[in-house]
């Protein structure tokens, strides 16, 4: 059997590549990813496809979620507790910062959690590791796409319109996708040593909502506290998107301080996920 | 003169087992303790609660381009490391390795295959996690279904696949995986018997086809078809490098050196021992110990035996089997005029294979003493005895392929001119058809 199709081997056209294996990483190692895309994109596609395979109402759950507890947040803060909504009426003032929020909690959490999640993969394939929580964030933007899409309803059932600065979103969404991939990359690697670290996500999540003015206005902080208060990457990101939505004043500074501190946490989170990530098989 | 395509120097891989038997994940607060610790400790490596196992121990080997290399050994002895590391799933401790090439490495069959996805979904799925392009997986999609005869199935969740199927598609997307190195581990051991087949031969295929195959497998059949050379691992350490032949005759730990076998003082666990087998010798027509035969020649098994006194008529079984465990004969004195003498204690006795017609490779004999109807066994010996059947000799100038066949057989070939007007041949003529 063998002995009929021993050929000469294939002469290559070109050079092979030629990998070196050893204790210590080689460099050149993100430009892989690119090479990946193939992959990435795939496990995109899967996360989108299972997300809601075997439901009856399917892609209607993208918007009934953020729809339900912008209502059930409409009515708790904005009848009941009366924060303000800087003059908006308050269901739109409110999903134009869930908008965001969702975004960037939805795509965390699930990338925080990815790696563990594909431990079957790290143990058994080569590939970058920093394509699963990547493809994880990548995968949310469908979910954003479609809440997206009931914001604009939202706004021309209000009467609000839409105005050309909603063209300045996608640069938004690419800050958010920022933070996501840092704050992601972090939390999956680490919580591959330590599960502690997928625990105390949804936690840090949950404060970290209420330290964004997504249920309120930031209005509602004291004026000489907000540069410190813009520390928080996701109030110029969600004050950006109230600016580009529903209207009010654009946010400058807020917006430096969180593309700086976006910046300092994807390189974190890069930087720990790289160190980490040659012995995530062994003790994943 | 040959390309090299995988290259191991010196690789080590050590883990370090804590005592209270967690390898992996510690948690928080004991990372936390021990960093809290470690200022009070000088030398916190040095801490007894753990232990560092070498699963991995200066393993360096060359592959060169085209070759199909086998590595075997017992559960544990590092080969599944040695093929993640040169996966790069995970790093060595130290030494390094090469890979010329796109590498593959199926370790294991439907990586990543999603219960919830549909066949078609995880053909893609799966293609891409073992690192094919989107392009590549579209222009052999038809051939990978095509292999795992699952057509009508391909929207379908594979949760409602049988088993069966399942391996297939799984199967098939990895063998249409083309890498220039490919590495493989145990995926064979999956499916039924007509599918093994199917996959040993795809994978034959692939050696033929000039590709790098590093092959693991516990399927010594399955070694031997594939492979021309081998690796024995044995904890950690690559314990022998050679012919397949070979190294699995060391795996399988049958007897391997040259030489009479004495039998006398050995621990009979088998048989009523009414008949004892002595010692135990390969010899040449000569009557010398030999080992290494040509085709043509004469291989004399040789025994000593003991019998008690008054035994009925013994039977002698001579059993002949490949070093991967195929049955190549099974040799009775029942079927000669051979009578064992029984008016005499012990007794020497020689079988000669004249003119020995097995194809090269290594063999080995068991042997058996039972009483004549077959069913009392007096004593018996399993694969104590080896030798080799080594190209060349006066019958083929050829080098025989290892596989081919079990046999050489040399007919009496004979020709004749067929005249035209010789009309005694016709093409019988078909009747019932249009």
């Amino acid at each position: 059997m063998r002995a009929a199709n021993t050929g000469s081997p294939p002469a290559p056209d070109r050079p092979l590549p030629r990998v070196v294996i050893g204790p210590r990483a080689g460099a050149a190692e993100w430009l892989e990813i690119w090479r990946y895309r193939d992959l990435l994109r795939t496990l995109a596609e899967r996360d989108i496809r299972l997300r809601y395979r075997q439901t009856v109402l399917g892609v209607f759950w993208v918007i009934l979620q953020p729809l339900a507890s912008s209502i059930i947040f409409a009515t708790i803060f904005g009848n009941l507790a009366k924060l303000p909504s800087d003059g908006v009426p308050y269901l739109p003032f409110v999903f134009a910062g869930l908008l965001p929020w969702n975004l960037f909690a939805g795509s965390t959490q699930r990338a925080g959690n990815s790696l563990v999640a594909h431990a079957g993969l790290v143990t058994k394939i080569y590939f970058p590791r920093a394509i699963i929580p990547l493809a994880s964030v990548t995968g949310s933007l469908l979910d954003f796409l479609v809440a997206g899409m009931v914001m604009v309803a939202l706004l021309l059932l209000t009467g609000i319109g839409v105005g050309w600065s909603i063209l300045a979103v996608p640069a938004l969404v690419l800050l958010i996708l920022m933070l996501a991939v840092g704050t992601g990359l972090l939390f999956s690697g680490l919580s591959v040593y330590f599960r502690d670290f997928s625990y105390a996500l949804p936690f840090l999540l949950q404060f970290w909502m209420y330290a964004s003015p997504v249920v309120y206005a930031s209005s509602l902080i004291p004026a000489k506290y907000h540069v410190l208060y813009a520390i928080n990457p996701m109030v110029g990101v969600i004050e950006g998107f109230r600016w580009a939505l529903v209207g009010g004043p654009f946010p400058a500074v807020a917006l430096i301080e969180s593309l700086a501190v976006s910046s300092v946490i994807l390189l974190i989170g890069a930087t720990v996920f790289k160190r980490i990530e040659r012995s995530f098989a062994d003790v994943i | 003169m040959a390309d090299l395509a995988v290259r191991a120097e010196g690789l080590s891989k050590s883990y370090r087992i804590d005592h209270q038997g967690k390898a992996g994940a510690r948690t928080l607060r004991e990372t936390l303790v021990s960093l809290a610790q470690r200022p009070l400790q000088r030398r916190p490596s040095d801490r007894s609660s753990h232990e560092t196992i070498w699963a991995l121990k200066d393993v360096s080997f060359d592959v060169n381009r085209g070759e199909v290399l086998g590595i075997v050994g017992r559960n544990g002895s590092g080969k599944s490391t040695l093929l993640k590391i040169l996966s790069r799933i995970t790093t060595p401790t130290s030494g390094r390795a090469e890979v010329v090439g796109r590498l593959g490495s199926l370790l294991e069959v439907g990586t990543g295959f999603h219960p919830e996805l549909t066949g078609r979904e995880n053909i893609f799925l799966n293609g891409s996690i073992l690192g094919m392009k989107r392009d590549e997986i579209k222009a052999r999609f038809d051939e990978i279904v095509a292999f795992a005869e699952t057509e009508q199935f391909l929207d379908t969740p594979v949760k409602r696949y049988s088993t069966g199927m399942y391996l297939r598609l799984a199967f098939a997307v990895a063998a249409h995986l083309e890498t220039e190195v490919l590495i493989v581990d145990e995926v064979l051991a999956v499916g039924d018997a007509a599918f093994q087949q199917k996959c040993l031969g795809k994978m034959s295929d692939v050696a033929g086809q000039g590709r790098t195959v590093l092959f693991v497998s516990h399927n010594m059949g399955a070694v031997s078809q594939l492979c021309s050379k081998a690796i024995l691992m044995e904890h950690g350490i690559a314990k022998a490098y050679g012919t397949v032949d070979e190294i699995i005759g060391r795996y399988s730990g049958k007897a391997t050196e040259l030489g009479r076998v004495e039998l006398a003082n050995r621990d009979s666990a088998a048989g009523t021992g009414d008949a004892k087998f002595q010692w135990a010798d390969v010899r040449n027509a000569d009557d010398a110990s030999q080992q290494d035969f040509s085709m043509g020649e004469t291989v004399r098994i040789a025994f000593g035996l003991r019998l008690a006194s008054h035994l009925p008529k013994t039977r002698l079984v001579i059993a002949i089997r490949r070093s991967d465990g195929t049955p190549i004969s099974l040799i009775s004195d029942d079927d000669s005029s051979f009578a064992l003498p029984n008016d005499h204690e012990q007794v020497s006795i020689s079988a000669d294979l004249t003119d020995i017609r097995l194809y090269p490779g290594t063999y080995s004999v068991s042997l058996w003493a039972t009483d004549n109807t077959n069913t009392e066994e007096f004593d018996r010996v399993d694969d104590i005895l080896v030798f080799r059947i080594v190209d060349g000799g006066k019958l083929t100038m050829r080098s025989l392929p290892r596989h081919a066949g079990f046999v050489f057989l040399t007919p009496t070939w004979r020709s004749r001119p067929i005249l035209s007007e010789d009309s005694g041949i016709r093409t019988r003529q078909l009747s019932g058809r249009p």
